[in-house]
């Protein structure tokens, strides 16, 4: 058998995993940019949250789908670099992107601290210490108010310059598409490395993970390092969009919201977590534009999720296609 | 000298009303593992309901007993149809009760509007009476009372009955109960109903002395967190623990840090965390 | 030198004493088999010397060296691998995937997130050599899960072997299996290299026998008998601690 064949034949073996979502990323940015040339400013926002949200709901994929944690305190790290950010530029009017990287640092400083906390446990207490810890910052921002502004959060952060001024819309839509494509690069890359399979391998079988040499505690604590690092590269975006940051960064609800995310569409995949993203914008704004009833609506969102389509919305369409499929068989 | 006697009576009335809070959300846990993040929606229906039955009839004791039936049916209703299918799933259940949580909040805010409202206290317990010296609300010391009724009632419940013996084994060994032919589901049902009434208890409780208000639910629902999280998953003794030290911190702390309200009561929480993982009461 | 050295191993849960006072020498290319009823306390000795479970009293001591306090996957790290009783997999990836998780185990590599594992050519020809060895190519894409009970309990030996032990603990490898199957699983153990010692628990007698250097049947957390397997078959002690419980014929 020739190199070139083999080599096919065992990445067959490899199963779910194809270059798809490389060529897939460039063509989104592509796409991206083709439409922002036309888009009015309130969908080119819309499109930027997306993706902004996108960048957020993978970072928690590699914790909830690929390592199986299942974290409802994921908010912490998007909201610590957002509020880092923002605190360095204004306070000691430190340049963007210096706060930027400090911001980040603080987010994988924080994820390393309260990992050493919450990875003592596992399951439904993992769950609730999560939730907890990402409180501490939450009810830390509500309550000192004379740095944080408290509820009223912190305005006034103005957008990066980089070469050219990123501060008009189209131009910043393109700015996040490209922090997007590299973003989603990385991780891809991470979830088919050996680091990669051994965190499936954790979330299969932790026990069988130790019996074959694996410490599988430096590996949580490290994906939750990676996992923060991005959900704080969204954190900071998010900040620069709004120019703005307040408490419901760092809170339960939007913890939940990106859990959704990831859920919906089909954890452990990545792709699942884009999609999931894009849908919740879209539902968010299509509902908020004909009902104010967008609570209700939301909650309802993720009890039908949660009754009927628990692996994700992807899988259940699978599922569905192939029952029909056999069917007519 | 009555700072120190106010702000203790202060801390344990509301340590007594977390308490029986606290309680449904870790029994219901316990027994079944389920994370109930609704469960601070049933203390804020509790109170509103109180709160109406109590405009419309007089009767505070009506708008107790109303308001546990009405939110004890719901909870059947809620685990009969809905957390049984996810039995053991912990994010479902999680995205599940979080989504209870907004329907409820928003139906709430809906019915009875977006401003705070006291639940009236019932008559024979208006006034202050006098404690070492110190004039002190008399609904107040009730309260301590109300709380201290319930734990001793949880205890003899769950330690000197046969539905307790079997939560408990429940707890230690689901397979074993279910191997002895007890009727497993109707427990869960019960229980999850159980602790959805004293949620709603303590917003009956809470009610006349936090109010009740949009955000209400999410409030209490915190503190219980910090709670159960402390006291340990799954213990009634740690619930109990869990909220006399977060009673008393909340209220001290308010009093000596304004600033820090919220923060003074999850750092506790998390040197017991650091130290017991598991909390106070929890099995390692 | 002896490769496992378990030296007055004690445990007690609560007041009982699961193991009590226990030492057994593993020389080096041995089989042993360890033999007893249920609650004789095989598996505790296995989750001991494995590192599951912390001991009571006593010390474990693998290749000279005292691993007592050491976490289970430094004991891996040293050349201890072991299989479970309760077939233990990766059921939701496929057989390949096990296969490559298990192999890179112990390689520098496998902390790498920055290249695609397929980039790593020499751990890709060793899961593809072992499964063509193992004739398990053909299954390579199929989810664990959905394997038969017996191409799993081979897969949980075959596992066990990627990381090149120097001892290897079978917790039961043949329960459960047919008759056809327990042979195939006894000729994987049987063609093992004389490099790795093998620490067997083992309740089909036959089997045990057939693989056997040296029997130790445990009772009640004790050693009740030590010796060849010849010897072990006829011991007074063994037909005693069997006919009690009556167990011998009901468990395999």
């Amino acid at each position: 058998m020739d190199p070139i064949r083999m080599a096919r034949a065992s990445g067959r073996g490899e199963g779910l995993l194809r270059p798809m979502p490389v060529a897939g990323g460039a063509i989104l940015v592509m796409v991206v940019l083709a439409v922002v040339a036309f888009l009015p400013a309130y969908q080119t926002e819309l499109v930027t949250q997306m993706l902004i949200y996108a960048i957020f709901a993978m970072s928690l994929d590699l914790l909830v789908g690929y390592t199986g944690l299942p974290s409802l305190g994921h908010s912490a790290y998007f909201g610590l670099a957002a509020y880092a950010t923002a605190l360095l530029a204004l306070k000691l009017a430190l340049p963007f992107w210096l706060a930027a990287a400090l911001g980040l640092a603080c987010a994988v400083i924080g994820a390393f601290l309260f990992n050493l906390l919450a990875l003592r446990t596992a399951r439904a207490y993992y769950l609730m210490i999560t939730l907890a810890l990402s409180q501490v910052l939450w009810s830390l921002v509500v309550s000192w108010t004379d740095v944080t502004g408290g509820d009223n959060g912190l305005p006034g952060i103005a957008r990066p310059v980089l070469g050219i001024r990123l501060d008009g819309a189209g131009v910043w839509l393109v700015f996040v598409a490209l922090v997007f494509a590299v973003s989603t690069l990385v991780m891809w890359t991470l979830v088919r490395s050996p680091f990669g399979y051994a965190l499936r391998g954790i979330r299969e079988n932790e026990e069988r993970m130790k019996a074959l040499g694996y410490n599988v505690w430096r590996y949580k604590l490290l994906v939750s390092m990676v996992a923060a690092f991005f959900a704080g590269v969204a954190g900071i975006l998010f900040l620069s969009l709004n120019s703005f940051v307040g408490p419901q960064a760092l809170s339960i609800a939007l913890s939940a919201q990106v859990l959704l995310m990831v859920l919906v569409g089909a954890a452990g995949t990545l792709f699942g977590s884009i999609f999931g993203a894009v849908a919740f914008v879209l539902l968010q704004n299509v509902v908020s534009s004909w009902t104010e009833r967008w609570l209700f609506v939301v909650g309802a969102v993720y009890v039908l999720f949660a009754l009927f389509a628990p692996a994700g919305a992807l899988v259940w369409v699978r599922e569905r296609l192939r029952s029909s499929r056999g069917r007519s068989r | 000298m009555s700072f120190w006697i106010v702000n203790t009576l202060n801390g344990l009335s509301l340590a007594m009303v977390l308490f029986v809070l606290s309680a449904g959300l870790t029994l219901v846990f316990g027994l079944m593992q389920i994370i109930n993040m609704a469960h601070g929606s049933f203390y804020l229906l509790g109170g509103y309901i109180a709160l109406s039955v109590i405009q419309a009839s007089g009767s505070f004791l009506a708008g107790l007993v109303t308001a546990c039936v009405a939110v004890m049916l719901l909870g059947a209703g809620i685990q009969r149809l809905m957390l049984q299918r996810l039995h053991k799933q912990e994010l479902p259940q999680s995205l599940l009760t979080l989504g209870l949580l907004f329907i409820i909040a928003d139906v709430a805010f809906w019915l009875w509007g977006g401003n705070a409202q006291l639940v009236p206290k019932p008559a024979v317990l208006e006034g202050a009476m006098t404690i070492l010296g110190v004039g002190y609300p008399v609904y107040r010391v009730a309260i301590i009372g109300m709380g201290l009724f319930v734990a001793v009632l949880l205890w003899l419940l769950l330690e000197r009955t046969r539905v307790g013996a079997l939560v408990r084994a429940g707890m230690d060994d689901e397979e074993m109960v279910r191997a002895m032919g007890i009727n497993i589901p109707l427990i869960f049902t019960g229980m999850f109903a159980f602790g959805a009434g004293l949620a709603a208890l303590g917003g009956v409780l809470g009610g006349p002395l936090l109010g009740m208000f949009p955000g209400a639910d999410f409030e209490v629902a915190l503190l219980a967190f910090v709670v159960v999280t402390v006291g340990g998953l799954g213990s009634v003794r740690g619930a109990f623990l869990g909220s006399l030290l977060v009673g008393l911190v909340d209220n001290f702390g308010a009093a000596w840090f304004p600033q820090f309200s919220l923060f003074t009561v999850i750092v506790p929480m998390v040197i017991v965390l650091a130290i017991r993982p598991t909390g106070l009461a929890g099995r390692a | 030198m002896s490769v496992l050295s378990v030296r007055s191993l004690t445990r007690a849960f609560g007041g009982l004493k699961a193991l009590d006072d226990v030492s057994i020498e593993v020389e080096a290319g041995e089989r042993r088999v360890l033999i007893g009823t249920n609650g004789a306390g095989k598996t505790t000795l296995f989750n001991l010397v494995n590192g599951q479970i912390a001991p009571t009293a006593g010390s474990i001591w693998l290749m000279g060296e005292d691993i007592t306090g050491l976490p289970v996957h430094e004991r891996v790290r040293r050349g201890m691998a072991r299989t479970f009783q309760i077939t233990s997999l990766f059921g939701g990836l496929s057989v390949y995937e096990n296969m490559l998780i298990a192999q890179q185990a112990l390689s520098p590599q496998h902390f790498r997130m920055t290249r695609p594992a397929s980039h790593f050519e020499a751990t890709r020809e060793e899961v593809r050599a072992t499964l063509d060895q193992w004739h398990l190519w053909h299954l390579r894409d199929e989810k664990v899960a959905t394997l038969s009970y017996g191409v799993q309990r081979q897969l949980e030996v075959i596992l066990a072997l990627a990381s090149k032990p120097r001892l290897l603990l079978l917790d039961e490898p043949m329960a459960g299996l047919s008759v056809e199957e327990t042979h195939h699983v006894t000729d994987i153990v049987l063609a093992l290299d004389r490099s790795i010692s093998v620490l067997m628990i083992e309740h089909d007698l036959e089997a045990a026998f057939r693989i056997a250097d040296r029997v130790t049947a445990l009772d009640q957390g004790c050693i009740v008998a030590d010796g060849t397997a010849d010897e072990i078959r006829n011991a007074a002690a063994l037909q005693r601690i069997y006919t009690r419980g009556g167990a011998l014929g009901g468990r395999s």
